[in-house]
């Protein structure tokens, strides 16, 4: 297995604020890693250190054997918050469109057919097809954050990284967009963060639990201990529909 | 008005500056529209004074000292921006000032009789020579010409930065070439209305526009044309009356964008 994120001793400070504290970890090729950890926990600026949006503020970090940044268009990236201009003249269509716009050839760029083959494809495949001439502005937050991931997708990247891409979705939606993602996994490294601990369980291949430094990192399996060092406090882990992988056995609970 | 269209060169010279212009203002003014740049682009506009007055103190062209002065401050607004953790604003309100006083320093300090600096306020069409002409002309040539090659960049850059730098185009270089666009079209602005009302030709005609269209490229288009139709019944009403032709023109295009945003429907 080759390792396409490679972490080391990283520090990340937005000003004197410490958001990511010696963070050592090794993703591999084709995993599917899920970041579980408290609001504020530096989930959002791992994502963003891997994308190239955040510089480590000290350690070493490699994706796809070159700095974060030297990666354009191998990563694809779905934002937590869209700091897009909702306002903007733009169609749903143009905006995923820009997924295939790469930095090789910008002069007198145009959209190829196949781009848009590409985009009509992936949006029939998320169910916003018939949204496609819409103003970017006027969707819903779920039909928004479809869109987003549409226009991720159509990047084809060799690394996914989603931060609660379907924390506005609906039961339908979220399910449908995860059996999406396991068809892709077989050829895209996937690193999704996520505070749905039924999907974690159900759908991750590994996990990593994060507050400013790395608590855990293995197999999706997950006990109280665990959870109480990374949350600072016992969380109740019981929640409707979790697979008992995830869990193993649990002495207080009555009917386990 | 056809006839003498005709039979003046100053009217024609005037003509066609109006319609630089526009294309000008319908382009760039759009992008300042979408990326909200309105007082950045009005603080440019200022600090190109200093840029005149400076130029009649050396006894060069005015509109290449002010090209200099506010292509600088575009670049040195940016700057100062990503140095500091002081609102934008309150630069851009220091430099704006500094631009006029500058100005007035400098024009104080030419010997001779003080020059008349109204028609670079408040601009005068009628005016236009030929060496403005063919400042706008080559002015306008490189603004269509960047925004152009590079539109689908620039739509990626002015929607999401973000996503723009994810993918790898180059954001820093985009967001300095689009000041500096801003700063062209200040320049080829500022005979047509004058440094004082730019603002409102660069926003009426897109935010007209926008009304109507939900495409960066029809917004750009439509802006255009109804730039040349302010800006030439502007000239047209500023020649028949002898009233100043950058008041006109300004008047116009916003007595039309209101009367229009009244009228529309409201939008919820
Ligand atoms: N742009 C920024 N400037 C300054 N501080 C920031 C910035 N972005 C994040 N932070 C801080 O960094 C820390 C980690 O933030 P981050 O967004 O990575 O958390 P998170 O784990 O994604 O949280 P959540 O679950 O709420 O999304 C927080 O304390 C936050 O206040
Ligand atoms: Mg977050």
């Amino acid at each position: 297995m080759n390792t396409v994120v490679q972490l080391e001793d990283v520090d990340v400070y937005y000003g004197n604020l410490q958001a990511l504290s010696n963070i050592t970890l090794n993703i591999e090729a084709l995993d599917f890693l899920g970041i579980i950890g408290p609001n504020g926990g530096g989930k959002s600026t791992l994502l963003k250190l891997i994308a190239g949006l955040v510089k480590p503020s000290s350690g070493k970090a490699w994706v796809l054997g070159s700095p974060p940044c030297h990666t354009p268009g191998k990563i694809g990236y779905v934002p937590q918050r869209f700091n897009l201009n909702r306002e903007f003249p733009f169609s749903v269509v143009e905006t995923i469109l820009t997924g295939r716009l790469t930095k090789n050839n910008l002069f007198l760029h145009r959209y190829t057919d196949k781009d848009i083959l590409a985009v009509d494809e992936i949006m029939r495949t998320l169910g916003i097809y018939d949204l496609k001439d819409r103003q970017i502005g006027q969707l819903s937050g779920g039909q928004m954050q479809r869109a987003l991931i549409a226009r991720a997708l159509v990047m084809e990247p060799e690394i996914l990284l989603l931060d609660e891409p379907t924390a506005c979705l609906d039961a339908g939606s979220k399910s449908q967009i995860y059996s999406i993602l396991k068809d892709l996994n077989q050829y895209m490294t996937i690193i999704m963060v996520s505070h749905d601990m039924g999907v974690i369980s159900s759908y991750v291949k590994s996990l990593a639990c994060l507050n400013m430094d790395i608590f855990y990192h293995g197999v999706p399996e997950l006990t109280d201990t665990l959870l109480g060092q990374v949350y600072g406090c016992p969380v109740e882990l019981i929640a409707h529909g979790v697979p008992h992988r995830v869990l193993p056995h649990h002495p207080e609970e009555p009917n386990a | 008005m056809l006839e003498a269209l005709l039979t003046y060169n100053f009217l024609q010279n005037a003509f066609f500056s109006a319609i630089l212009a526009s294309i000008a203002c319908g382009i760039i003014g759009t992008i300042i529209v979408e990326k909200k740049l309105v007082m950045m682009s009005g603080g440019i506009a200022h600090t190109a004074f200093g840029g005149i007055g400076l130029s009649y103190f050396l006894g060069i062209e005015p509109l290449i000292g002010a090209m200099g002065f506010a292509v600088l401050s575009a670049l040195g607004i940016r700057k100062l921006q990503k140095r500091t953790h002081i609102s934008p604003e309150v630069v851009l309100g220091m430099l704006w000032a500094l631009g006029m006083a500058l100005g007035i320093l400098f024009i104080a300090f030419t010997p001779g009789y003080p020059p008349d600096i109204t028609s670079y306020l408040f601009g005068d069409i009628l005016t236009v020579s030929h060496v403005d002409l063919l400042i706008t002309v080559i002015m306008n040539l490189i603004i269509v010409a960047t925004i152009g090659c590079f539109f689908n960049a620039f739509k990626t850059y002015l929607f999401d930065e973000e996503f723009a730098q994810v993918i790898g185009l180059p954001v820093s270089w985009l967001e300095d070439l689009t000041y500096v666009l801003i700063a062209l079209t200040v320049v080829v602005l500022i005979r047509v209305v004058g440094i004082m009302l730019i603002i409102a030709l660069l926003t009426a005609p897109p935010s007209i526009a926008r009304q109507y269209t939900n495409s960066l490229q029809s917004t750009m288009l439509l802006s255009t044309i109804l730039g040349i139709i302010f800006c030439s019944a502007g000239l047209w009403i500023s020649y028949a009356l002898g009233i100043p032709s950058g008041a006109a023109i300004i008047i116009i295009a916003v007595t039309t964008y209101f009367l229009i945003s009244m009228f529309k429907s409201p939008t919820p």
